[in-house]
């Protein structure tokens, strides 16, 4: 009998640490074999040309969102910092993705842009444009968004939008996905992960 | 008089929960003796030239009845809703929800990434930039009254989206 009850409490912990592991690989998703972004032409929050070159050189995470947008954005830039702050106690700085917002609401966005990035982190960049630009770079990333404006009078629409973050690696490729709710412990342990084994990677092929 | 003293007994749990969390609570009533505990209530300052901004708080009702909100105002924001944000298949949108029951004893987290209120439209106002106040319009014809602290973005309170009351009873909008 009591055996019998251990078994049973063996199998409902064995269950339990299954399915935690099952949730927990449904948050990231390893883009394999990484795809390339084609080029598309947007500009950053201080005017700058942005385009698939300034994805090269360093490591990027690029969430999709909106400067009107008063809960989820925010507190996805808020989760992202903490994941990044997390990966700073065990990865050189050049490694650790900045953030790439893509506001994809140009008309509320780009007069707002630069004064909203500063209010989050000095080093975020802000990217904005024409929304066939906009749609160049959210095809790439496999993204969605939709403007729900009922009228050119209404200015306090709302935008639905990918919550998901992608990762984009110093070739200017995906490589990975993560998605909310961006636990900063086990978010920054698989980006790590990714990151060093794409750069081994990089490291054979020079 | 039996209510009275079970109301007491109610909130004196909630206060003593309350002061397990690291904000002030305080009991918001109505003419009416509807009565909410509101914890924790808090909008981050809004990044600059953003006409909407988000507020977050715990309410619990200590009531011996039922509160259904049906509305909201404050003296500083032309329009105030209750939203909530959604993400399916990983994509986010908010729906509003316009009526909000809370049943004697429940406890409702308005938190970031799920269940919040939306204050859209700046007003000209002497109101003080650190406060928010807002009135919840109750179906009963009664109003409860509260303030949101408007608190730095660098003094945000942890976020856990998977945190979310699932039990909370609404009535979503069209």
């Amino acid at each position: 009998m009591v055996r019998a009850r251990i078994t049973i409490l063996g199998l409902v912990v064995l269950s339990i640490f299954f399915s935690a592991v099952a949730t927990s690989a449904d948050k990231t998703v390893t883009v394999d074999p990484p795809q390339l972004l084609s080029d598309f032409n947007l500009k950053d929050q201080y005017g700058n040309a942005f385009g698939i070159e300034q994805f090269k050189g360093r490591w990027s995470m690029v969430f999709v969102g909106f400067t009107a947008c008063p809960d989820v954005c925010p507190t996805t830039l808020s989760n992202l910092e903490a994941v990044r702050a997390e990966m700073g106690f065990r990865m050189s700085p050049g490694r650790i993705p900045n953030i790439v917002f893509l506001a994809v609401d140009p008309d509320r966005d780009t007069t707002r842009l630069k004064a909203y990035m500063s209010y989050f982190h000095p080093q975020y960049i802000g990217i904005t444009g024409a929304g066939s630009e906009i749609d160049k770079l959210v095809k790439g990333l496999d993204a969605f968004y939709r403007l729900e404006q009922k009228d050119p009078s209404d200015t306090n629409y709302n935008v639905v939008h990918t919550a998901t973050v992608s990762i984009i690696s110093p070739e200017a490729k995906v490589v990975a996905k993560i998605n909310p709710p961006f636990h900063p412990h086990q978010t920054g342990e698989y980006l790590m992960r990714v990151i060093n084994k794409q750069m081994s990677l990089l490291k054979e092929k020079s | 008089m039996e209510r009275f003293f079970g109301n007491l007994q109610l909130l004196a749990v909630s206060l003593l929960c309350a002061g397990l969390s690291t904000a002030p609570a305080v009991v918001a009533f109505s003419e009416d003796e509807n009565m909410l505990v509101v914890e924790n209530a808090w909008s981050p300052q809004s990044p600059p030239g953003v006409s909407v901004v988000a507020g977050y708080l715990s309410a619990i009702n200590i009531s011996k009845n039922s509160i259904t909100v049906t509305g909201l105002s404050s003296p500083a924001y032309q329009t105030v809703e209750i939203h909530r944000s959604l993400i399916e298949n990983g994509v986010a949108s908010m729906v509003e929800v316009k009526s909000l029951l809370i049943n004697p004893g429940e406890r409702i987290e308005f938190s970031p990434g799920g269940l919040h209120l939306m204050l859209i439209n700046r007003k000209q106002t002497n109101t003080p930039a650190k406060f928010l106040p807002i009135k919840l319009h109750l179906d009963s014809g009664g109003f409860i009254s509260f303030v949101l602290d408007v608190v730095p973005k660098h003094m945000r309170p942890s976020v856990n989206s998977e945190a979310h009351d699932h039990s909370v009873h609404m009535h979503h909008g069209s």
